[in-house]
């Protein structure tokens, strides 16, 4: 943002390069985030949410997602970033992009000021704002150019990606669907309906879905398997873990939804794996895409 | 004794490590998992639902009586649209009746509703009873 304010005092000059490059950007993120968020600005379940969630639930989704955003603007900024400040620069202009997306639409759609005291109105906007500004942040490596210059930098980069870092894209994806999945009834109902043996082969889908697109299916991006290596090794060091992280970040969307309150273990369980459909695609596509 | 200084090699071993100890702590987890799934499709059988209510406090709000009710269903089938009817009971006349509809009430789990009342309820008087329901 400090960027835009300086642009902003430049003696009406055109913009130079880096200037243009950074609005560029802007742009891209706001995209990014309308792109991403739409379908959440407009679902019925993601405003009543705002009426009861839990304040501290909410804080706690507030606050986990800054570093989330950093970390994620570490590998795509809205500029190559290079180092921590500027990571963390580019993730608060997400996070802020994030928040006038949710409430220039909310407001648009007459859903905030109807009756809402401000502490639901600033709920249903903080809510909003999550996937809003992860899709921000996701607009620059979406939008972009594939010619762009330093496109063929962040390939390098990403052929040194460490296990950790595909771990942590693995997580974001998850998150990412499921923020848009997780607060509909559709959700309790699948898991009301499924049997043991439903939620079972729900499993088994899963998993085979998320190797097939990192592995079998090949998709730009997608790993190769070295020559002779046997398919267990992804299976168990990427796809495995990956289906645990899609489950754990399921069970957090549930938590967070108020979604696994006075129900059993077993219900529990089978939410988590409906959910964790979904949030497996998004964390086999995270690593294909992002 | 090259091979032991190497620091890429010893670097490249460690993440190694940390790939195949996460590998098979996930793999455990899903296998876990997988058992669960099997011991609820060998003990899953089809069945009605179920219903317990019960009065959990009774207390005055806004010049009338909150009676705050739960539902148990101890079954392995879900209710949807669980219909609990509340009556207060003057000898053997119905003398208020108060309704509430849960959404859901998932198997082997509670939920948590409200019914109002003009008069003052006691145990002995209120008769909860669950009128109907759905399938979900």
């Amino acid at each position: 943002m400090a960027k835009a304010d300086e642009c902003g005092a430049k003696d009406g000059g055109s913009l130079d390069g880096e200037d243009r490059r950074f609005l560029t950007g802007l742009a891209r993120g706001l995209a990014g985030a309308l792109l991403f968020s739409l379908p959440m600005l407009m679902t019925m379940e993601m405003w009543f949410l705002g009426l009861y969630v839990h304040p501290l639930r909410l804080l706690v989704l507030c606050t986990v997602n800054l570093p989330m955003l950093v970390l994620l603007a570490h590998y795509i900024g809205f500029e190559k970033s290079i180092g921590w400040g500027a990571a963390y620069r580019d993730a608060i202009t997400a996070y802020g992009l994030g928040i006038l997306v949710s409430a220039g639409f909310l407001l648009l759609f007459n859903v905030l000021g109807q009756g809402a005291t401000m502490a639901t109105a600033v709920a249903q906007i903080a809510l909003q704002a999550v996937p809003a500004s992860i899709g921000a942040l996701l607009g620059r490596s979406q939008l972009g150019d594939s010619d762009e210059e330093g496109d063929e930098e962040d390939e390098g980069e990403k052929a040194e990606a460490g296990y950790g870092r595909e771990l942590f894209m693995m997580v974001v994806g998850a998150l990412f669907l499921n923020l848009n999945v997780a607060p509909t009834e559709e959700m309790n109902l699948i898991a009301f309906k499924a049997t043991p043996v439903h939620t079972l082969l729900m499993v088994v889908t899963s998993i085979v879905l998320m190797h097939g697109f990192v592995y079998a299916v090949q998709f730009r991006g997608g790993h190769r398997r070295a020559e002779g290596a046997g398919w267990w090794r992804p299976f168990f060091v990427y796809t495995i873990p990956g289906y645990v992280l899609a489950l754990l970040v399921s069970l957090y969307a549930l938590w967070t939804f108020e979604r696994v309150d006075s129900v059993s273990l077993q219900q529990i369980m089978t939410t988590t794996v409906v959910l964790g459909l979904p949030a497996a695609i998004g964390a086999a596509s995270a690593r294909l895409i992002l | 004794m090259g091979s032991t200084t190497d620091p890429a090699r010893s670097k490249g071993r460690s993440s190694h490590l940390v790939e195949w100890t996460t590998g098979l702590l996930c793999s455990l987890l899903v296998a876990g998992l997988f058992v669960m799934l099997v011991i609820d499709i060998v003990r899953h059988r089809q069945e009605p639902a179920r219903f317990e209510v019960s009065a959990t406090a009774i207390e005055p709000a806004g010049g009338r009586y909150r009676v705050t009710v739960a539902v148990h269903n101890p079954s392995l089938a879900t209710g949807a649209q669980v219909h609990v009817r509340g009556d207060l009971m003057r000898g053997d006349e119905v003398a208020e009746s108060a309704d509430v509809t849960f959404d859901y009430v998932a198997s082997e789990s509670a939920e948590k509703g409200a019914l109002f009342f003009a008069a003052q309820p006691s145990p002995g008087t209120l008769r909860l009873t669950v009128v109907g329901y759905t399938d979900p």
